[in-house]
Formats: C-alpha cells, structure tokens, sequence
C-alpha cells in the first residue's frame, strides 16, 4: 500500500503541475481539496482522467468521487479495491 | 479614421534579459542553438503560485510582461485587454491533439483542452485583474500583433476615455519547430544569437518566443513615453518601397523626416534581402535599427520592436548592438518608422512618435 501511495503522490505532483511539492511534503492524510491542498474542480477531473489512464478505474458517479478524492490514503484504497 | 494611441507603460519577456530593470540591448545574451526559449521571470512575483502551476508558457509570460506594463504605468486596473497571438498557446495545444491520437479520442486532460486556444492569455489575463470588459484575441500569422494594435486604435478612438492593455504573444510548440524544420523554415547547423546579418546572413529563421504588452489610452498621461501614430497591413507587397510610401504618404510625412526606422532582418538570407534594397533606396540616408538577429523570429515579435522604439524615445539611446549602417543619430529620436515582413509575407508598418 505504501508503494501505492508513494506512487499517486508522484503522479499527482506530475499531473498536477504541483511545482513547490515533492513527494515527501504530501502526507498520505492532507486533504486534497478545500483547506488541505487547495484543489479545484478541474483539478478533479485530471484526477478521474489520471484514475481511468492509470489504473483502468472509471469514476462515473461524482458523488463517489467527492469521497475517493478526499486524500492520498482514501485515492489508494479505492485503487486497491478497485484494480483490474 | 483612428486616432494616435499614447503609450504610458510597456513590459517584455524574451530571449533577452529584457523583463530586467534598467536593461536596454547594450549587452545581448548569446546561444548557439535553435529554437531558443524565452527567459523565465520570476513569475512569482506577479502571480500566485496555485494560479502558477497551471498556466502554460504563453499565459505566464503575457501575465508578467502586463504586469510590468501596468506597473510602469502605476495602475491596477484596464478597461479592455486586446492581444495578438499567431500560434496561441502551442504547447497545450500538441498535448491535447496527441492525446487526442494517441487515446482515441477519449480520456482526454482538461486542462490541455481548456488552454489549446489562442484567447487563453487574454482570458487568463482578465481573470487575474478582474476585468470584465471588452476582451479580444487576433489570430493572424505574422500580422497578429499589428491587427490588435489597430483594433486597439479602432476601440480607442470609440471609447476616448478607456485605459487598455494591448499585447502579442507567441509560444514555441516542440512538434510545430519540427514541422518548420522539415520546411526548411529554420536554420540548423549555423544557428546562432545574435545572429549574422546581410553578408554574413544565411537560409533559415531563428524560432525563438514571447510576450511584449502595453498600457495604452487615448490621452497622454504623466508616465507616456510614446505615440503610435499609425499602423498599416498587407499580406502580400509586389514592391515593399510603394507600399511603405504610399502609408507615409497617407499619413502626411517624407521618408526624410523619419529619425530612424527598425528593420525586421532575422538574418533569412531568402527574405533580408528586402530590407537591403529598402535600406539602400528609401531608408538610405536615415540610421536603420535591427532587433529580430538579438530576440529571434516568432509571429508577435514586431510588439519587441515597438518595445524598442519607445525605449529609444525614453532613453534618446540607439543600443550600438542593434545599429545596421553609419547615419548619423539625431540629437533628438522623435519618430520612428518600424517595417517587418515574415517569409516574404504579412508586411506591416507601424509609425511611433515621442
């Protein structure tokens, strides 16, 4: 799991153009929108589209989005269950 | 008919330390390589680092060089921002088409969509300072930035009592170099900047990038350092000579009364030639200015040269550097003609004033 989480940090950062950020200042339970670190709507949708590139997960409902996006650690669970 | 447009602050991102205090081409930064990108500003210093991380090149550098304008001119806000850009924003736009091939047409990146058109730098910069007002982007090849100066004219001579940003920008594009490579449009082995002019000019332009914006209203101001006074295009010239004084012509001037005039040689020894023979005809006995062999070639760059010319009004100041021939400099620079053509085509002349 925490090669897991090591990797969407990185990916995140790269698709994210998150320049100031290395994999290290991310922690696995910084919420990723709102007060944490301040992502936004398209924000998301580089998320869903980085998801279904990656991992091969489509994210169809925004509802369930809301919660698998909440931080790191909540994006690597859903992958772990969700993985094809 | 249009009125003059004063100028009250300028800003210019280049290959050149031209964003920097007080620099002015005495001292020109060297490369051997081609294309050259621009010089990255801090762009911190203008833009909030959330805001940062997903602006492309072209949005960066057109945010910074309006910023260092408005700075100039010592204001917060514009009534209109009207900008040229003859490739938009290149980059973004090759992600989005490759990632349009290479997926298929499905799982396609926002953000690449969102910023592959040519109005991003305009848009992005109406969002910074808020401006809701008129807003418009001219996408026409080399004469991109000369139809937004003269809608700029047309708009303020509507509005007299409007303050406008008026800019160009041009980004480079890796796989558009690669299609100008394959066209021969680029020199290759003998790239190099400042790049050898006239004798010593060989085939192929230096694809270089950036932004060069302005403050601009109807009234001079306290902080005005120059006029445009006119602005003509042509996309295609049978004789550049009839053309250039059939406009000085219409605007009531001789040649002779001109004190200098910047030439748009990028050392393409296809295409200088135009200028050798104007500059040996009609520009003979005045002293003429290049700029295009120190910042290099892209569609917006004749705004660098207006940038030039009105730092030359307010430095009364030739850069050695740049100086083509031996005429002797006016005690005093009050007019400036600037002629570019790119390719052979899209000809412009733009007349600047003190």
């Amino acid at each position: 799991m925490s090669e897991l989480t090591q990797e969407l940090k990185a990916k995140i950062i790269t698709q994210l153009n998150l320049e100031d950020l290395t994999v290290d200042d991310l922690d696995d339970h910084t919420p990723l929108f709102g007060d944490g670190l301040g992502l936004d709507s398209i924000d998301a949708l580089e998320l869903i589209v980085m998801l279904d590139k990656s991992y091969g997960i489509k994210l169809s409902d925004p509802k369930e989005g809301r919660k698998v996006f909440e931080t790191v650690q909540t994006m690597a669970d859903f992958i772990e269950a969700n993985r094809k | 008919m249009t009125k003059p447009i004063y100028i009250h602050g300028s800003g210019c991102v280049s290959v050149q330390p031209t964003f920097e205090a007080g620099y002015f081409f005495d001292h020109v930064t060297s490369y051997t390589q081609n294309p050259v990108p621009a010089l990255d500003p801090d762009y911190k210093a203008f833009i909030p680092a959330l805001q940062l991380r997903r602006m492309n090149k072209s949005m960066r550098m057109a945010i910074f060089a309006s910023r260092m304008a408005m700075q100039q001119a010592g204001i917060t806000t514009v009534d209109a921002i009207i900008t040229g850009s003859g490739l938009g924003c290149l980059r973004d736009s090759e992600r989005f088409v490759e990632a349009l091939r290479t997926d298929e047409g499905s799982l396609l990146n926002p953000t690449p969509f969102i910023q592959s058109t040519h109005n991003m730098a305009a848009a992005a910069l109406a969002l910074s300072l808020g401006c809701k007002g008129y807003n418009m982007t001219y996408v026409n090849n080399a004469n991109s930035f000369e139809s937004a100066l003269l809608d700029a004219m047309i708009y303020l001579t509507e509005h007299p009592a409007a303050t406008i940003l008026l800019g160009g920008v041009d980004e480079l594009g890796e796989r558009t170099t690669q299609f100008w490579d394959l066209a021969n449009y680029l020199k290759r082995d003998d790239a190099t900047i400042p790049t050898p002019l006239i004798e010593q000019a060989t085939p192929g332009e230096i694809a270089t990038e950036g932004a060069t914006f302005f403050v601009a209203s109807q009234e001079p101001g306290d902080h005005t350092f120059g006029k445009i006074r006119a602005v003509e295009t042509r996309l295609e010239v049978d004789a550049p000579e009839i053309f250039i004084s059939g406009f000085l012509q219409r605007n009531g001037i001789e040649a002779e009364t001109l004190d200098a005039v910047v030439l748009g040689y990028n050392g393409d020894s296809r295409y200088d030639e135009i200028y050798r023979t104007l500059g040996s005809s009609l520009f003979a006995n005045l002293p003429q200015i290049a700029f295009k062999h120190v910042v290099g070639e892209y569609d917006t760059v004749v705004a660098a040269a207006l940038f030039l010319a009105l730092g030359i009004f307010q430095r009364q100041h030739v850069p050695q550097r740049l100086l083509l021939n031996h005429s002797s400099i006016p005690p005093i620079l009050r007019r400036i003609l600037i002629y570019t053509q790119r390719r052979g085509q899209n000809h412009s002349v733009i007349l600047v004033e003190k």
